[in-house]
């Protein structure tokens, strides 16, 4: 008698995961709803005392920054690191998937440094890039005739320049999945389509794009979750600065819970932040529920 | 939710399971967990050299030591006091007092302190006012930082200033600052960092202290930074900036540490320092007397009609409330804190110290670059307001900083603005 006519032993055999999941997932998800709706401090954890929707109407009314500026914040340094994550991946993907390109795996390699290098790490180095005085950057600008510029510390150019540490540090991520997407694709179909007499462009549009849809979609979800969450590089580069202008939801909770030690409006941060996730997380399912078409 | 899950997780998992343990003291042996600075575990003195000594007199008393960066100094002992398994002994900085003592994580020590009266009357009394937190001490401190104007005085001979003579005023750090000042070189005649970091704040106080008054009430209940003296503090960083062009307009991105690098690096000629920066690389060669010969140390300039004043930071030694043996652990620590323990360590880690003892002691007035001024500052000192709401307010008062020097606001309306933040935060207290 197979599995598929005692299901419960399938179920005990995926027991250990669901466990797993429960405590590294479910737990902390509810945790932090709970934690939520307490007044909670860090100094006082033990004396936890239930606030209802009390935390959720003191972000409303926060003014430095304001829940709508860091949710703003978030979603323009999400959108554009992702754009570029994206397109620069794919670029990528398809010049290491050319034939008579050399070292293909040495150079997927090097680009993995940066992805898998701490995200403090990599704060604090380009901190010291973009130093004002000393910087790396401004040196070069030196060199090439042009004027040093306050990258951290214009209100104009800290965002951008966190974003373009962000978009360096995520490519290799949109490199793997759309490299795994192109190399999913039967060779037999560019084939049929130079028979075809078809162009790069429109190979490009025609064969590749369409197959690795779903890859890019992929690439897309998670990579937006994964990105509303960094804080590390911000903080650790402009602290938030200037004037609250690098203060995404991520940042703006970390500080909350850890620096000022508010426990419970961190978490209420974290929540909107976990609302965010799921929304894209019941879009990613949409897109790949079972039955699907598959490639 | 990777990342944010697993904070919570970890957060959870310590206060729910209460695995994140220092063990806790047993009756006999007794153990003693003592979490302190990662860097203090550098140097033998003063805590193995003060255990190793301990543990002569008292062989049942195992000491055990753990070495925690800035934040986890706060955050891991914040959670594990929470969780009832906190070390017995912990560092506090002296800006955590109120939210250690009010939640009372480490418990007052006035009656040990009055009973080793050669100890409490050893400490320079604004250091004994800095570990008091509603008329009761909470602990002996470590070491401290005193800030103090350092000064190139390379850079002030080419600029036809006398290196020996520092700017005393407001008016000369001003006149000064812009005669040293070549921006076509990139070189500063006053640097201060204004990143959006507390430290920032932290070298710009004793510009308000001169005015004879704090950043709040002595109650500590309402702000009054936003008055003449704090206002007048805050142009003055405006004016270096703006009117002069003395100071760049990029400090913003500045972060404390940076600002002195750029110091060692020649391109601020003056800039307010914690401590000594003998002990960076820029001067690993040097002789003590070297040093000075290139760089100088002196009080603040004076606001007009003002009054000498400086800042300290520095670590007070606390015992937490999980502690199983609070008299055990005041004994260890007043070994630890012996005179010749603690010259032996500030002068090895590059620290200042507290005691009058230390400070008199001729190893530390040999190692001590510029002592006779910071000596004689030892008594001026002030210490940030030590309410538990001070990071949120410090957040404000940064805020308020940064948008002085991107013009986006005058130094009142700023302060103003962040008054009105401090004063809320202060009315919802509940200590």
């Amino acid at each position: 008698m197979g599995i598929g006519r005692r299901p419960m032993v399938g179920y005990l055999y995926i027991l250990p995961l669901l466990v797993l999941l429960g405590l590294l997932s479910v737990y902390p998800a509810l945790s932090v709803l709970w934690m939520s709706l307490q007044s909670i401090e860090l100094a006082n954890l033990g004396a936890a005392e239930f606030a209802g929707l009390k935390n959720y109407l003191l972000l409303l009314k926060s003014t430095s920054p304001t829940l709508g500026e860091a949710l703003g914040l978030s979603f323009l340094f999400v959108f554009v690191s992702v754009v570029f994550h994206v397109f620069i991946g794919f670029s990528l993907a398809n010049l290491l998937a050319i034939p008579w390109v050399k070292g293909k795996n040495a150079w997927r390699n090097l680009y993995m440094i940066s992805w898998v290098a701490a995200g403090i790490v990599i704060g604090y180095t380009f901190r010291f890039f973009f130093e004002p005085r000393a910087g790396v950057l401004n040196y070069l600008m030196r060199l090439a005739g042009l004027a040093p510029r306050s990258w951290a510390a214009d209100p104009k150019l800290a965002m951008p320049a966190i974003i373009i540490v962000n978009i360096w540090r995520g490519v290799p991520y949109s490199l793997i999945i759309e490299t795994a997407g192109l190399q999913s694709i039967n060779t037999e179909l560019y084939d049929a389509a130079r028979v075809d007499g078809a162009n790069a462009w429109q190979m490009l549009m025609r064969v590749k794009i369409p197959i690795v849809k779903d890859f890019l979609l992929l690439d897309i979800i998670l990579d937006t979750t994964d990105t509303f969450q960094v804080f590390e590089t911000i903080l650790a580069i402009t602290g938030g600065g200037p004037l609250h202008q690098t203060e995404t939801l991520a940042l703006y909770m970390y500080n909350q819970a850890f620096r000022y030690g508010d426990v419970g409006r961190g978490s209420a941060i974290g929540v909107v932040l976990l609302a965010i996730s799921i929304v894209f997380a019941v879009i990613y399912i949409r897109f790949f529920r079972p039955g699907k078409e598959e490639l | 939710m990777k990342k944010i899950g697993m904070m919570v997780f970890v957060l959870s998992v310590f206060v729910s399971f209460d695995i994140f343990a220092w063990g806790g003291g047993g009756e006999k042996p007794i153990t003693l967990n003592v979490a302190v600075r990662d860097y203090t575990l550098d140097n033998e003195p003063p805590w193995k050299t003060g255990a190793a000594a301990y543990q002569k007199l008292h062989p049942n008393v195992k000491i055990v030591f753990e070495g925690l960066p800035y934040d986890d100094m706060r955050n891991k002992v914040l959670i594990a006091v929470a969780a009832g398994k906190g070390p017995d002994i912990a560092y506090v900085d002296c800006i955590w007092l109120g939210e250690y003592a009010s939640n009372k994580i480490i418990i007052p020590v006035t009656k040990y302190m009055n009973a080793t009266p050669a100890l409490k009357n050893d400490l320079y009394s604004p250091f004994l006012a800095g570990a008091t937190w509603k008329g009761e001490i909470y602990g002996p401190w470590s070491h401290t930082d005193v800030r103090t104007l350092v000064w190139n005085k390379d850079m002030f001979k080419a600029a036809g200033l006398d290196p020996e003579k520092p700017p005393t005023t407001w008016s000369q750090l001003r006149e000064y600052a812009k005669k040293l000042t070549n921006p076509s070189k990139d070189v500063w005649g006053f640097g201060f960092p204004a990143f959006a970091s507390e430290g920032s704040l932290d070298m710009w106080y004793p510009f308000v202290y001169q005015g004879g008054k704090g950043i709040l009430s002595d109650d500590f209940t309402k702000a009054i930074f936003n008055q003449p003296h704090g206002v007048a503090a805050m142009q003055l960083y405006y004016d270096l900036m703006w009117t002069d062009h003395a100071s760049p307009t990029d400090l913003i991105g500045v972060e404390e540490g940076q600002h002195t690098d750029g110091f060692d690096a020649g391109k601020y000629a003056m800039i307010i320092m914690a401590g000594t920066n003998k002990t960076n690389d820029a001067y690993a060669d040097l002789t003590r007397q070297q040093f000075e010969a290139r760089v100088g140390a002196a009080p603040y300039p004076l606001a007009p009609g003002g009054k000498v004043a400086t800042g300290s930071g520095g670590w007070i030694i606390g015992i937490t409330r999980d502690a199983k043996n609070p008299d055990v652990a005041w004994d260890f620590i007043t070994s630890v804190l012996k005179t010749d323990n603690l010259v032996d360590f500030v002068v090895a880690d590059g620290d200042e110290a507290t005691y009058k003892s230390v400070v008199a002691s001729p190893k530390y007035k040999e190692y001590l670059p510029q002592y006779p001024v910071r000596f004689g500052l030892m008594d001026s000192t002030h210490f940030r307001p030590p309410v538990p709401e001070y990071l949120k307010i410090a957040d404000a008062l940064l805020n308020a900083m940064q948008k002085v020097l991107t013009q986006k606001a005058s130094a009142q309306e700023a302060l103003n603005e962040a008054a009105l933040i401090a004063d809320s935060l202060l009315a919802q207290r509940k200590w």
